[in-house]
């Protein structure tokens, strides 16, 4: 009992909660003095404090030296200042905004992000002026989603370079950004991206009351915040697709789909999205139709084979020998002969063997991860058939099934593949081929059950409209592609007059 | 959630648990995979039961293994013949199972047939032959240009177009027949001949009980008259009269061949009127005709008919003689009888059959026989009229040839 | 938003809820428990889906008339609170022994085949607990597993022409060889195969068009009488009288006849597969029987379906008596079905008797 409230304490814990509070500036407002600034950030040894004077007035500055280009400040604030006198600084500065007095949490958020303030204690007035530089990376192509074809520009950390590359190509006024602060500590900048005329209305106050709702300290990376906001974030499938090119994410906009974005992740989560859609690349819609078609099947077919087919080596080599025909069981047994484990072992071993090398791979500089995929490849696998630790035909299989796991162009999705195949071997070493379908009935049903921000997450699968089919398995001539898709819920189903007018 | 909590914890407890049951268990290695079964007569009550399985390991100087062991029924032997493997006897891939011509006659083979086929870990496509002297001998011997004796045998008795002779009867079939209303079995009965094994002779049995035999000849006809499609080449020879050429041989290539079977009369003295079509290639002809004139082709094809029928109602006598019938022709008679149908109605309906046959042979064409023979101008012709042929499907050849 | 709506299930989920929990354990033994009918099985199942046709329509009128009621709320509205509440209780009885029966039944076939050393304890304890998984979404999960399993398992119609391919034709014949007796001992042995639309009355509020609920639920009868009729037809030319009489599981045997060149006996894959059927039965049926509990308790709790779970899973064996469990799993059972079949009509008759009488308002 004690076992069970623990448990149901740590699954109550990590819920979402539902309790509504403004977190933009949740702090009390107070009033701008030098003081009540100096005090906020005692031990800061990164802000500069500059009292000077300008045509005999007295003036405070105050910036962060580190989000501020100091010769910037000095060619676009001080010098059109000092050039002339003025009536008021505002129009010596026409870019600056004013803060208004008691505005205190505002102009600390601003000036941790590179704002310079100015204030003038005679004339009760305090501007503010962006003048801040932050190191970026420079937009480059993206390495996990890469294509032959089409655009080859990726999303970056800076989250105004990300608007800009999808500004850039959705010229249009409908085209709506709304941003919030998170993160009670960090204060990240979340954006949510949506076509005002396309998409469902309702799903736009969704995310955004999620996203409102979300209460951490601070977040790092959108993938974490994704993990929050999905619908049902014990799944090990992910409910929101997530890019990091920026034509899916206009694609998805122009379906009538929301994005979320964060400010130094380089990825945009779509939502609402669907169990399909993880195995699609833009590149579908950049090739022909049919090509795209053929790969499409055979994602999808890699998916069922590289969850059953270690699995299925499993129970028909420990509960089902009949099923196999004469010529492979020569084979398997003479392989299996020298082979001192049970099958489930032995699979074990070799799937965990090829994971780990995965993993020292990734987490290898590139030339050296290459080395020892080569290495471990070629060595490892002949030399455990040599020596009898595993048998041929298994080395074949698992690697297949390992190629084909990695197939799915969401790195989320084939990661989570990967996890779901171990249970299906565990389940064939302990129960055969019924545990084997027992363990996809659960596993359709746990898909079946799933939604991605309320519309269900298969539902391609199980179409909600026939026009679903042109583009899903399969991929229709860009001619018959006339509908949104259903599950987006569109408020403007077509995507082009289909009459002749 | 409270329900969320449950069931991870279930299946967390469900996926730890898995593991510890599993390492005890057989997996194929450990398995003796008894590929045939055979079973030769000691006395009525118990036979000799031989069984093979394959030596999978390479170190192993021979790659079959043969156990031998006297037991009643199949289950009693792998309890009997554990104890001489270090393997566990399987029953899983079973491929085979050999009766010995004197156990087939004195016991018969219902009872093992029925044990294996109640056994759910045996398949339902396991062959059964019927084999010359005894299982042991034939099993036992060496062949030098074989394979592995199990994939034989498997291989050999598997449906092939070129032993298509006898039904390829497996437990199912066998079952289906013995307890059948009407059909009797025929089984592929093997004779071991100077390093060889081969198929000589179809067996036929009076309910379980082997009580004679067809040759391959017959045995082709027998499966003409029960409508399979595919037959394998068959030679005839036939005396052409108005030419005078005795002895002229044809070998003929089926295409396709159907028969249908009417009945007419009562159960009690039946009369039936098969009519079979067959279309076949010539494949070789040493008469006198002239190949290229349709009023000679149809004249090589009355001849075939002719053969035909004179054979199929020869069979049909003597299968009548010994009161069986593969040829399944009862069953006609039984869709026309309303009520209870039993057995001994369709041997007493069989008995006292009349049987007309009627064959209608259409060639479809000669192959590349008389390449040497004729002008080439001629052949063009012929292969413009096969060619014909094949864009038509199967209308018979004549209707065209008269439209010619 | 998909969510939370009352009206939730659309055409689709209607016509592969009535089909797929229909088609449960009975098809896998239907040609052997219809095998005193011999030769002549197959068409008597066409009789048997009109009988069905015929007893689906009183269920639509009584659905029609009280849009917002499922079976148990209109049990109490016409037969009183506590007449109501007991007749609820047949019902929540006649739910739980399907899923023991269906269940049980399966897992014992699963066990001989595919796992002959292990007991049925755990496998039936997984099956029930996936089953709960998925009732636990709702009837709408339940819908959608439908359509899946549906799409799962339809394609092993395709393995039934290995049987066609060696069948003999001829067995069709005669036709109609059967007395009027024979035909009534048939529809007696067919007809528990077909049950399972009963449930349309409890998930009848739930459906969006429930004007053309009707249509909907005899297509997916249909579907499943059609289903019947092929895999009856196939054993009939397939088997002879005496292996259809003899064998328990006809359907195995077909499926063993199947021989691909990378796959043998794919009888053990088949019978895997059908825990896709199994579970859409299993799953409709724990959902009746907890929201016959809710009705009956008049709480809502998702703790009743652990308690069913709970009923259904608990090893039967060495409770109760081999005798008992006979009783209970292959008779009672099925005369509860024709039962609740028959109830839409009784409960159509008091309907129109207080209707006349004025005094009800649905």
């Amino acid at each position: 009992m004690a076992l069970w409230h623990w448990w149901r304490n740590q699954v109550q814990r990590t819920s979402p909660s539902t309790n509504q509070r403004d977190l933009t500036y949740p702090e009390d407002k107070r009033e701008i003095t030098k003081e009540a600034i100096q005090q906020e950030l005692q031990d800061a040894d990164d802000v500069i404090y500059k009292e000077f004077t300008l045509h005999g007035e007295p003036v405070t500055m105050v910036y962060v030296k580190t989000m501020v280009e100091e010769a910037l400040l000095q060619e676009h604030v001080l010098e059109p200042l000092q050039a002339k006198k003025y009536d008021d600084p505002r129009h010596a500065l026409p870019l600056a905004g004013e803060l208004k007095n008691d505005e205190l949490p505002k102009l600390l958020k601003n000036l941790l992000s590179g704002f310079s303030i100015l204030m003038f204690p005679d004339r009760h007035l305090i501007i503010q002026i962006n003048t801040n530089k932050i190191p970026q990376r420079s937009i480059s192509r993206t390495e996990t989603e890469s294509t032959v074809l089409g655009p080859q520009d990726g999303l970056v950390e800076s989250l105004s370079s990300n608007h800009s590359l999808i500004r850039r190509r959705i010229i249009s006024t409908h085209l709506k950004i709304k941003t919030f602060l998170l993160g009670t500590e960090a204060r990240v900048s979340v954006s949510i991206l949506y076509m005002q005329n396309i998409a469902n209305s309702e799903n736009v106050e969704r995310l955004i009351q999620r996203v409102r709702n979300v209460e951490f300290a601070g977040f790092v990376s959108l993938m974490e915040l994704k993990q929050m906001i999905e619908d049902k974030p014990y799944s090990p499938f992910p409910q929101f697709a997530v890019t990091s090119r920026p034509d899916t994410a206009v694609k998805a906009l122009l379906d009538g789909r929301v994005l979320v974005m964060m400010d130094g992740s380089p990825e945009a989560a779509i939502a609402p999205s669907s169990f399909l859609e993880m195995f699609t690349s833009p590149e579908d819609f950049y090739n022909h139709w049919s090509t795209a078609t053929l790969l499409r099947f055979i994602r999808m077919m890699g998916m069922f084979v590289t969850i059953l087919l270690t699995a299925t080596y499993v129970s028909v080599l420990t509960y089902h020998p009949e099923m196999l025909p004469p010529a492979l069981l020569t084979i398997l047994s003479e392989s299996r002969s020298k082979v001192p484990f049970p099958p489930l072992i032995e699979v074990l071993i070799i799937e965990l063997v090829i994971e780990i090398l995965r993993e020292a791979g990734v987490r290898m500089p590139t030339k050296i991860g290459q080395t020892i995929g080569i290495v471990g490849g070629i060595v490892i696998g002949t030399a455990s058939v040599e020596a009898g630790l595993a048998s041929n035909i298994l080395i074949v299989v698992v690697s297949v099934s390992a190629l084909l796991s990695f197939l799915p162009p969401n790195f989320l999705m084939s990661n989570a593949i990967r996890f779901v195949r171990y249970g299906m071997i565990l389940m064939a070493g302990w129960l055969g081929i019924f545990g084997q379908m027992l363990a996809l009935a659960f596993l359709f049903a746990h898909l079946l059950s799933l939604t991605s921000l309320g519309t269900p997450f298969l539902a391609p699968v199980i179409l909600r409209q026939w026009t679903d089919i042109t583009d899903s398995v399969i991929r229709a001539p860009i001619n018959y592609m006339l509908k949104r898709k259903g599950m987006t819920r569109t408020k403007n189903p077509s995507v082009r007059p289909t009459d002749e007018e | 959630m409270r329900l969320v909590a449950i069931f991870q914890l279930c299946l967390l407890a469900a996926l730890s648990s898995g593991c510890a049951v599993v390492m005890e268990r057989p997996a194929l290695e450990d398995l003796g995979m008894i590929g045939v079964m055979g079973f030769d007569y000691l006395n009525p009550r118990q036979a000799k039961i031989v069984v093979t399985l394959p030596e999978p390991s390479k170190e192993a100087k021979e790659k079959t293994q043969m156990y031998k062991t006297i037991a009643a029924f199949p289950n009693e032997a792998l309890m009997t013949l554990s104890p001489k493997s270090e393997k566990t006897m399987s029953l899983a891939q079973l491929r085979v199972v050999l009766f010995s011509e004197e156990y087939a006659r004195k016991v018969g083979i219902r009872e093992v047939i029925e044990n294996l086929y109640r056994n759910p870990a045996v398949g339902d496509n396991v062959f059964v032959a019927i084999v010359k002297g005894s299982v042991e001998g034939l099993m036992g011997a060496k062949y030098e240009n074989k394979p592995e004796i199990n994939q034989f045998l498997n291989d050999l008795l598997h449906p092939r177009r070129d032993t298509a002779f006898h039904s390829f009867l497996t437990i199912h079939d066998t079952i289906f027949r013995l307890h059948g209303e009407t059909s009797d079995l025929d089984l592929p009965y093997l004779e071991q001949q100077q390093g060889d094994i081969q198929i000589t002779k179809i067996a036929l049995f009076k309910r379980d009980k082997l009580i004679g035999f067809l040759t391959d000849r017959e045995g082709k006809i027998n499966q003409a008259i029960r409508a399979r499609l595919q037959l394998p080449d068959m030679n005839f020879t036939i005396t052409e009269e108005d030419t005078g050429k005795k002895h002229v041989e044809i070998v003929v290539d089926f295409v396709t061949s159907d028969s249908k079977v009417k009945v007419h009369g009562g159960v009690e003295a039946p009369s039936f009127q098969i009519d079979m079509k067959i279309y076949a290639r010539v494949l070789a002809y040493t008469g006198r005709r002239d190949l290229e004139n349709p009023d000679e082709w149809v004249k090589v094809e009355k001849d075939l008919e002719h053969e035909l029928d004179r054979q199929g109602l020869e069979l049909l006598k003597k299968l009548q003689k010994l009161g069986v019938e593969p040829a399944n022709l009862t069953d006609y008679v039984r869709a026309k009888y309303h009520g209870e149908w039993h057995k001994e109605m369709a041997e007493k309906a069989f008995a006292n059959a009349k049987f007309a046959v009627h064959t209608d042979f259409v060639v479809i064409g000669f192959g590349t026989l008389q390449t040497s023979s004729i002008e080439p101008d001629s052949m063009l012709a012929l292969g413009r009229n096969q060619g014909m042929q094949q864009a038509l499907g199967h209308i018979p050849l004549q209707t065209i040839q008269m439209g010619n | 938003m998909d969510k939370g709506l009352i009206e939730k299930l659309n055409t689709f989920h209607v016509i592969f809820l009535v089909q797929n929990v229909i088609i449960g354990m009975n098809l896998l033994t239907l040609p052997h428990d219809m095998s005193a009918m011999g030769y002549n099985q197959w068409w008597i199942l066409f009789i048997i889906g009109v009988l069905a046709q015929l007893t689906l329509i009183p269920m639509y009128l009584l659905g029609i008339r009280y849009p917002n009621q499922n079976l148990y709320t209109i049990n109490e509205i016409l037969l009183g609170k506590w007449l109501g509440k007991l007749s609820n209780l047949v019902l929540l009885v006649y739910s739980l022994l399907t899923i023991a029966t269906v269940s049980e039944v399966y897992i014992r076939l699963v066990q001989t085949v595919t796992l002959p050393e292990r007991t049925v304890r755990v496998p039936l304890f997984l099956l029930v607990c996936v089953a709960l998984y998925i009732a636990h979404g709702g009837i709408k999960a339940v819908a959608r597993f439908c359509i899946l399993g549906f799409f799962a398992t339809i394609w092993l119609v395709y393995y039934l022409q290995w049987g066609l391919q060696k069948g003999i034709f001829v067995h069709i014949y005669p036709l109609l060889n059967l007395s009027m007796f024979e035909v009534l001992d048939g529809l007696r042995e067919g007809s528990p195969a077909v049950l399972g639309y009963e449930l349309m009355l409890l998930y009848f509020p739930y459906i969006q068009h429930q004007k053309k609920a009707l249509r909907h639920a005899s297509i997916g009868l249909w579907i499943s009488v059609a289903t019947y009729v092929a895999v009856s037809f196939t054993s009939v030319v397939y088997f002879s009288e005496w292996q259809m009489e003899h064998l328990m599981y006809p359907v195995l045997n077909l499926f063993k006849a199947v021989e691909l060149s990378f796959l043998e006996r794919i009888e053990n894959f088949g019978i895997a597969i059908w825990i896709f059927l199994i579970l859409t039965t299993i799953s409709a049926y724990l959902w009746a029987a907890k929201i016959s509990l809710d009705s009956i308790l008049e709480k809502r709790r998702a703790i009743y379906f652990v308690l069913v779970g709970l009923v259904v899973s608990y090893p039967w064996r060495g409770v109760i008596s081999l005798k008992l469990q006979a009783f209970l799993f292959e008779h009672l059972v099925i005369y509860l079905g024709y039962l609740m079949v028959l109830w839409p009509n009784l409960l159509l008759v008091i309907h129109w008797i207080r209707k006349r009488l004025g005094g009800i308002n649905p």
